[in-house]
């Protein structure tokens, strides 16, 4: 039947690109956070250089990041409100419970470790495990929880925005790791070269595990809201086929995950720096524009 | 002089915060229904405001309001609940008029032209300068003075009797639209308006006619049609529109005509009812001079097949909606701009009334009734706007003195572009004094421009239809001081015939709303204390009498239409009325774009896509717009809404940020979208063989992608 | 049956002739700035020529039983009255945006004035001192009939028995309290009749900083 919408007020986004630009940063401090402890906890020597790289970025990036959500709010004067007024069943008071905690541990965190108390430190990164899981978990929640548009109304959004904050923080790392390597290796000996090199080898294995399963949690979003409502069908064909195609379809998933799946796979290639750094660059950019889709992009259709 | 404070959405906002949080402790302070009938609550004291009643202004509808007032500052206009012709409610129109008061760019100055015309450079002048200059010009014009007016209540009394007093010529918007019907009227039934008594019927036939969007009778129309649901009553309601208005996609059935054309698909229903004998044989012989023999050879020539050939409606389709019409007991027809703004105007509209003389629908309950409303003044010399504009444009005008009150013909009158060549001709037009509450499209042509008060700071009296045809006598009065140096009309023109050195009937507007009651049979003062005042319709029962039977002949241009040539029909959408909605944020957030329908076939075959930009061109000249393909119009009709495109006014009419004292003036956010385009520059003149109005179809518009 | 009210609205589509005279008394009465709608109408047509017909469709706050916009706000300023009405504190309110991220209706916004939420609260100043809501009491067709839903005699309850009524999105599970009468699932749907190209949003930065 033809409908023709004649008259319609134009709305503001709900979640602004900012908003999108702190979730991703913020997820990929997180993330940060995670590989080093998951560097620190394994115990190896010989990522202790991740440990400590990524320890740097957390503390970066920490500190942009709520600094955007803070300007962001419509009284950005009231930020301590999310301290002082709590509401359990909003995501987003957890989310101000890990925000708070999470530097305490995480400063604390690093604090030990660049003053090299190992057992302190290590302890230390049991107790930040859950609070970092909390921090990148959270806006997933949130997200999962905007009933607005289907696209953000999925029980995946947490799972997939921890997965997707881990691909961002290890590409990330190897993209460092990488710089650090052309810069460093001259004076490194050759066995100190060979393991950093592997290290970084490892780090991009470690990433396709978590682009494969970015590509799962994709495939499940789009197969159940296809097979969904009409609505949740259009979103989905929206996010990949429609006005967001070009980004999250050709940039998030053909540049930012096949490509770099593709060139990890193939033997010949997967140990060229230069080709890696730029797969690393593209996953980046892929889940900053993955973020950006989904969170304010999915606005872009109409919602009333 | 009181000067009004500015009312600013922040000041009050900051005092709508406590009020917002305390609320929830607070228990009512007032049981408002028993202790006033228009009772108001101030948001931010949270108490009951007491409310001083007016009478709108947006149209002739004539509903009462009630302006709230706060320390000086008017919070809102409401509906006044007692109020026979509105009963509270308000159109978006009548809501949002008080914006016009308070819009930053309103007039407060007199000013006087300095450079060319058109270009709008001004200097202020005082009140003296300007009155003594007018009165100058005046005494030296003899009686080649023009007063173009929006007409209606007493500013259209105050202009007839100044154009009385100085033997000029009257120019009332007034009669654009009704010029035709009233005249069609006045020769068949002695009246010059009737009132279809909708609420009481069951069957409403509507010619042109657009109730729900425009319409004279304002809210009370869309009352009396929506109201048959709660009344458990039903009335059918058949619409005959080129283009799906409001009203056509809300009816049992609209009927798509091709424009022009209804006058043949009235006189075949007429040929039905008389072939058929469902005519009403004592009325036509008690109540008319028309002979059944005689009427029914005539409309002989008129059968459905042929209306059908000529209008595009299905025969079967005018038999049966003729059969039904003629066999409801009770049914009215609706006549609206859209036949009687046409060169054959008074024919359609004599075409159309000759339904009810034939079946007998004529001052029965339910049925089109011939009350009689009093008349704004004694008659006067006169022409319709699009006469006028005609002679304007061809240098025939004789206006040495040319006064525009509350009009804007530049924006209104057909030919646009040769309009504004004519106004900027000083040795025709030498003196144009434009008299508004905004620089106008014509007031950027004025020799001088007065700042005048609006319809919340003036008196006046205005005779409008009450439910039943009704009179109701409604009251205007100032609700708030007047801003800055501004006046009401009548004021100004007292002053100005003072000086020219003769004296009108009234001092002010005051005094003219005082003499205007008395000649309706009202009080002021209880008129100024209730609003209004209602009294028993006044029909007129006399003897029909129908000088010919009207008939229908196809214009020429209709023979040569080609493929990329549309009719234009241009209409009154909601969001806009004329002379009131001009830079009104309000309205203007709302109602911004007008953009060009076509029917979805005609576009398929022209290749024309939704928001596709055209370009169309008639031989008065070009515009652009952009396409709406819409399963909603006559596949010959290219439908354009009037409103839009207007050159004069403020940033807020040409949809332009700026800064004003109220930060809302940044948040003009449909720049995009931009201001739209003027209907009329395609508009050509088609005033026919009669008086009638104006002429809004025949305009063929060619269209191209632009 | 409690004796506290519950406020519900119903919505006539069969009269409402979508004149936005609603809309626009809602600013007036509210002091709702340009750019923002607590109350607007969506006008859509439907259907081939010439069969086609026109709808309108008000849109507002349905404060809603379950509101979910309650549910999400971090600081508790979103709160609900005992007889339904979806409040939001003015001083609590953050502006951080997240309830109208979780109303599916769209109704709430950021008055970019004050820079706090707002949207509709069904007139409470009006209706607590005994008045109808602006709104309703300045529709022309008499399309808007509000009152008490726990008042089996009053008005509204009346009108609820004796049509099918339907609210929009009755999927979200937010148990909205404005209720519709011939309510057509097509124009309903915010998806249909909107050509994506031309969907227009404001644009993302107009709004800010335009008020200071
Ligand atoms: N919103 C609004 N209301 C107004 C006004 C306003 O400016 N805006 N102005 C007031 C004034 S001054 C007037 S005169 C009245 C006029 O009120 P209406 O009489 O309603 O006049 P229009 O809107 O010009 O035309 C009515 C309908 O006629 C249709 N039409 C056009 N050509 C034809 C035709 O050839 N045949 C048929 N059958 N229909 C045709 C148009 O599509 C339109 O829907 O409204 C008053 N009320
Ligand atoms: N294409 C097309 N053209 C049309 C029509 C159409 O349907 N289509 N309709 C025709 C009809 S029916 C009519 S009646 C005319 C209407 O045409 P006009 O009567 O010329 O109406 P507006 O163009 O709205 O201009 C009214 C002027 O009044 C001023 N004004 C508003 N309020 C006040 C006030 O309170 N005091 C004073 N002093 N001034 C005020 C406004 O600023 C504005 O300049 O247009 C006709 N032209
Ligand atoms: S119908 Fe006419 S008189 Fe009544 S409120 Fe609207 S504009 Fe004013
Ligand atoms: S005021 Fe009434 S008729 Fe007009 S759009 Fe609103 S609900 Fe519909
Ligand atoms: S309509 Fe939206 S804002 Fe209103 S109560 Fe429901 S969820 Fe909340
Ligand atoms: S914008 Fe205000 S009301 Fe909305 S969730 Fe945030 S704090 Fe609560
Ligand atoms: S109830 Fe009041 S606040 Fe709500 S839409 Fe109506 S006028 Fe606006
Ligand atoms: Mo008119």
């Amino acid at each position: 039947m033809n409908i023709n919408v004649l008259f319609n007020v134009p709305h503001e986004f709900a979640l602004s690109p900012i908003i999108s630009t702190y979730f991703f940063l913020l997820g990929m401090g997180g993330g940060c956070s995670m590989l080093s402890i998951w560097a620190t906890l394994t115990g190896k020597k010989d990522y202790k250089p991740i440990a400590k790289i990524g320890a740097v970025f957390v503390i970066i990036l920490f500190c942009c990041a709520p600094l955007l959500l803070i300007i962001d709010l419509g009284q950005p004067l009231r930020f301590w409100y999310f301290v002082t007024l709590f509401n359990f069943s909003s995501p987003l008071t957890w989310g101000s419970i890990f925000l708070c905690l999470y530097p305490i541990f995480a400063s604390a965190y690093i604090t030990f470790m660049f003053m090299g108390w190992t057992r302190t430190y290590k302890a230390l990164a049991w107790c930040l495990l859950p609070v970092a899981i909390g921090y990148i978990t959270y806006i997933g929640f949130v997200v999962s929880m905007g009933v607005a548009t289907p696209a953000w109304n999925t029980p995946i959004m947490p799972a997939y925005f921890v997965t997707a904050a881990m691909s961002t923080a290890i590409a990330w790392m190897t993209m460092v790791a990488i710089v650090r390597y052309w810069l460093l290796s001259w004076k490194w000996s050759d066995e100190q070269r060979g393991l950093d090199f592997a290290i970084i080898i490892k780090l991009t294995r470690f990433l396709s595990l978590f682009l494969v399963i970015n590509l799962f949690f994709v495939f499940t979003q789009q197969v159940h809201m296809r097979f969904g409502s009409d609505w949740a069908a259009t979103a989905a064909q929206f996010l990949l086929e429609g006005k967001m195609g070009m980004s999250f379809g050709i940039i998030t998933l053909l540049f930012g995950t096949f490509l770099p799946l593709l060139v990890i796979a193939l033997p010949k290639i997967n140990k060229q720096l230069p080709i890696l750094f730029v797969c690393m660059f593209f996953v980046v950019i892929g889940i900053y524009v993955m973020r950006f889709s989904i969170t304010t992009g999915s606005q872009f259709l109409p919602i009333m | 002089m009181a000067k009004i404070k500015r009312r600013s959405f922040i000041k009050l906002g900051a005092a709508g915060l406590s009020a917002a949080a305390l609320s929830q402790f607070m228990s009512p302070l007032i049981d408002a229904k028993e202790k006033d009938n228009r009772p108001y609550v101030d948001r931010v004291t949270y108490r009951k405001v007491n409310g001083m009643p007016s009478t709108c202004n947006g149209c002739k509808a004539g509903c009462g309001i009630i302006g709230y007032v706060r320390e000086g500052q008017l919070m809102k206009v409401g509906g006044n609940p007692a109020h026979p012709v509105n009963k509270g409610t308000l159109c978006l129109v009548g809501q949002a008029g008080f914006y016009r008061q308070y819009d930053p760019e309103r007039l407060d100055k007199p000013m006087a032209r300095i450079g060319q015309r058109g270009q709008g450079r001004w200097k202020e002048i005082t009140w003296e300068e300007a009155i003594a200059a007018i009165s100058e010009k005046l005494a030296k014009a003899s009686g080649n003075v023009v007063v173009e007016t929006r007409g209606g209540g007493s500013n259209e009394a105050a202009a007839r009797d100044f154009v009385a007093k100085f033997d000029g010529t009257l120019v009332s918007h007034g009669s654009v639209i009704s010029a035709a019907r009233e005249n069609a009227l006045e020769g068949m039934f002695g009246v010059r308006t009737d009132f279809p008594d909708i609420e009481n019927t069951s069957y409403i036939l509507n010619f042109g006619a657009n109730p729900f969007e425009s319409d004279q009778n304002g809210v009370m129309s869309i009352a009396a049609i929506t109201g048959h649901k709660d009344k458990g009553s039903y009335a059918k309601l058949v619409t005959f529109d080129p283009r799906l208005s409001a009203t056509a996609g809300r009816s049992d059935e609209w009927v798509p005509v091709l424009p022009g054309t209804d006058a043949v698909v009235a006189l075949a229903m007429a040929n039905v009812i008389m072939e058929e004998g469902l005519y009403d044989n004592a009325f036509i012989a008690k109540h008319t001079n028309l002979k059944v023999a005689e009427l029914k050879s005539r409309l002989s020539a008129y059968s459905p097949a042929s209306a059908e050939r000529i209008s595009g409606v299905d025969a079967d389709a005018i038999r049966r909606i003729a059969r039904e019409y003629a066999k409801a007991d009770k049914a009215v027809v609706l006549t609206g701009g859209g036949i009687s703004c046409q060169g054959n105007g008074e024919n359609n509209e004599r075409a159309v009334r000759l339904l009810p003389i034939i079946t007998g629908k004529i001052n029965r309950t339910g049925c089109n009734l011939l009350a009689e409303l009093p008349s704004a003044g004694p008659a006067v010399k006169s022409l319709t706007p699009d006469a006028f504009a005609k002679k304007l444009q061809e240098g025939k005008a004789k206006a040495w003195v040319y006064i525009v009150h509350s009009a804007d013909p530049l924006y209104n009158s057909p030919m646009q572009s040769e309009m504004a060549r004519a106004l900027s001709d000083e040795s025709a037009v030498p003196f144009i004094v434009a008299t508004d509450t905004h620089v106008s499209d014509t007031g950027k042509y004025a020799d001088i421009i007065l700042p005048l008060a609006t319809y919340l700071e003036e008196f006046g009296v205005e005779a409008s239809y009450g439910p039943g045809g009704a009179t109701v006598i409604g009251y205007r009065q100032p609700v708030v001081p007047v801003k800055g140096e501004a006046k009401p009309f009548a004021d100004m023109l007292a002053e100005v015939a003072t000086k020219a050195g003769r004296k009108l009937s009234f001092e002010d507007s005051e005094s003219l709303a005082g003499q205007q009651a008395a000649r309706f049979g009202a009080n002021a003062d209880s008129l100024a204390e209730k609003g209004f005042l209602h009294k028993a319709a006044s029909i007129n029962n006399a003897k029909i009498n129908v000088s010919s039977i009207p008939g229908f002949a196809l214009a020429d241009e209709y023979k040569t239409i080609k493929l990329e040539e549309l009719l234009l029909v241009t209409y009154k959408p909601a969001g806009f009325k004329a002379g009131f909605t001009e830079n009104n944020i309000l309205l203007k957030e709302i109602f911004h774009q007008n953009r060009a329908f076509i029917n979805t076939d005609t576009a398929q075959k022209l290749n024309i896509k939704n928001w596709d930009k055209l370009a169309l061109s008639s031989p008065a000249g070009k515009v652009e717009a952009i396409a709406v393909v819409s399963p909603g119009v006559q596949p010959k009709t290219l439908a354009l809404a009037e409103g839009c495109g207007h050159e004069g006014f403020g940033h807020i009419e040409k949809a332009e940020r700026f800064e004003g004292e109220d930060s809302f003036t940044k948040a003009i956010w449909w720049g995009n979208d931009g201001s739209g385009v003027n209907p009329n520059k395609l508009r050509v003149f088609n005033l026919g063989r009669e008086a009638g109005g104006a002429g809004f179809a025949l305009t063929k518009v060619t269209v191209e992608k632009a | 049956m409690s004796n506290t009210k519950k406020w519900g609205m119903v919505i006539d589509l069969n009269k409402c002739v979508g004149c936005h005279s609603c809309s626009v008394a809602c600013k007036t009465e509210n002091e709702v700035p340009p750019a923002v709608f607590r109350s607007w109408v969506k006008i859509s047509e439907k259907g081939n020529f010439p069969e086609a017909k026109s709808s309108a469709l008000p849109v507002l706050c349905n404060n809603c039983e379950n509101a979910v916009c309650v549910r999400v706000c971090p600081v508790t300023a979103s709160y609900q009255r005992p007889d339904g009405i979806v409040m939001i504190d003015p001083h609590k309110c953050v502006g951080c945006k997240y309830c109208m991220a979780a109303c599916p209706y769209q109704v709430r916004h950021i008055n970019p004035v004050r820079r706090y939420a707002q949207k509709c609260f069904f007139c409470y100043h009006r209706i607590d001192n005994g008045l109808k809501p602006a709104c309703v009491d300045t529709c022309p067709s008499g399309a808007r009939t509000f009152g008490d839903l726990n008042d089996p005699a009053s008005e509204i309850s009346v009108m609820l028995v004796n049509n099918s009524t339907s609210v929009l999105k009755p999927e979200a599970g937010t148990k909205p309290n404005v209720y519709y009468i011939g309510l057509d699932k097509d124009i309903a749907n915010p998806l249909k009749g909107v050509d994506l190209e031309h969907f227009r949003h404001h644009d993302i930065e107009l709004l800010d900083g335009v008020f200071e």
